[in-house]
């Protein structure tokens, strides 16, 4: 049953395929021997001009997926499941160490670096899948580029900051890792450009989303 | 009568006064060297000492107060079934370290205890931290004589059943990490975010103050 839904879904996915968030540098930790659950990150990027909703995400490889916010208050780490993520129109919501990431559970077999996860985000215009390929934790920081912001630059992040990436005033940002920041972002962009319109052609070709571009 | 009050407001001033050189020079102390800090809090000199405990690490073999004797060490408190900021800071950790020793200076032992021995035996756990870092120690025991140890430590953990109604539970606890120096003294803590070399700069003001 779960076969069948999930080939309806990537199907349903391809004929709705404009109005998903772009998904930029998707990963998930590697498992340390003995651990069941683990975090998969990315950054979501809303280029309509609507709100997406994101209420599940699952995987047909691995049980149980949520979405958990991680969060430190008064000096204690807490982690709280999401009933569901929003990402205003125009807007980016970041996937990352210390804030929303997908928690993994339940996992039979370890995550190893360069496998890769399947995982099926059920979004408010129809189901997304994306590839998430398995790295050791600790890679994700450049990759999502905002945990080398300063502390309060990055308490400060607002969604729609993101958004102007592409703009100049981020390469004028005084450290080095900027200008490849931006960099990177203007090929992704292209990238998920062609990832796009191959969906549209073919719905099989949606299976082999979301490359990683480093 | 005015004279006196007058005196004795003086002498009271004066007396007040000397009270507040002596402290503000031990605070100045450590008002200076906290000024170098970048994200770390510093404890005055009387602040705690780690207590006796009695735990377990990888084998089986004791884990002990007396382990922390002579050496720095950075003490941090989490469960494996952590996804997100457990797995991370261990992987700074071990940046941190390798930092430290490129630059030839002392590295700190690293000791991950687990809030969760319900779940993370002591296997679990030595097998855990050796994947971030081979000579990362990592420590299980009774579930009483872990919680009496954290409590002493001013360290918290609670344990919420899942949402998901599937009798698993998620614990809470203390983000921040406890530097413990030769004596047993908690010196610092590490507060989040934690990043390799914040930490480790933090980490060598730290060691190069106080011994």
């Amino acid at each position: 049953m779960r076969k069948i839904l999930f080939f309806l879904s990537l199907w349903s996915a391809s004929v709705i395929a404009a109005d998903f968030p772009m998904i930029v540098d998707p990963v998930v930790n590697e498992t340390p021997p003995g651990a069941t659950v683990t975090a998969g990150y990315m950054t979501l990027i809303n280029k309509t001009e609507n709100a997406i909703t994101i209420t599940d995400a699952y995987s047909p490889s691995i049980s149980q997926v949520e979405i958990h916010l991680s969060n430190v208050k008064n000096d204690v780490a807490t982690m709280e499941k999401q009933d569901e993520v929003t990402i205003d129109a125009g807007g980016t919501l970041a996937f990352t160490h210390g804030s929303y990431h997908l928690m993994l559970m339940n996992l039979t077999a370890p995550l190893k670096e360069n496998d890769s996860v399947d995982i099926i985000l059920v979004t408010s215009n129809g189901d997304m899948l994306i590839e998430m390929p398995v790295r050791k934790p600790g890679t994700q920081t450049h990759a999502n580029g905002h945990d080398n912001m300063k502390k309060d630059d990055r308490l400060e992040f607002k969604s729609d900051e993101h958004a102007d990436m592409d703009k100049k005033e981020h390469a004028d940002m005084n450290k080095d890792e900027y200008s490849d920041m931006n960099k990177d972002d203007a090929a992704q962009t292209e990238a998920e450009k062609n990832e796009y319109s191959d969906m549209k052609k073919d719905g099989a070709a949606h299976t082999e989303t979301t490359k990683v571009v480093r | 009568m005015l004279l006196i009050a007058g005196v004795a407001i003086a002498a009271g001033v004066f007396a007040g006064s000397l009270k507040m050189g002596e402290s503000t020079s031990e605070d100045g102390a450590l008002t200076t060297i906290q000024a170098q800090l970048k994200n770390s809090l510093l404890f005055p000199d009387d602040f705690k000492q780690v207590p006796a405990f009695s735990l377990l690490q990888g084998n089986n073999k004791p884990l002990t107060d007396a382990d922390l004797k002579d050496k720095w060490s950075v003490l941090f408190f989490g469960f494996t079934n952590c996804p997100d900021i457990c797995p991370v800071t261990l992987a700074e950790m071990n940046s941190v370290v390798k930092e430290l020793a490129n630059e030839n200076i002392q590295v700190p032992q690293v000791i991950f205890i687990t809030v969760d021995p319900a779940r993370d035996t002591v296997e679990k756990m030595a097998e855990y931290v050796a994947y971030f870092n081979e000579d990362f120690i990592g420590g299980s025991g009774e579930l009483t004589d872990i919680t009496v140890f954290t409590r002493k430590l001013g360290v918290v953990a609670s344990y919420t059943a899942s949402s998901s109604g599937d009798n698993t539970y998620t614990v809470d606890h203390t983000a921040s990490m406890l530097v413990i120096d030769p004596s047993l003294r908690v010196r610092a803590k590490l507060t989040p975010p934690h990043k390799a070399d914040t930490i480790a700069a933090d980490l060598k003001t730290i060691m190069a103050n106080f011994n």
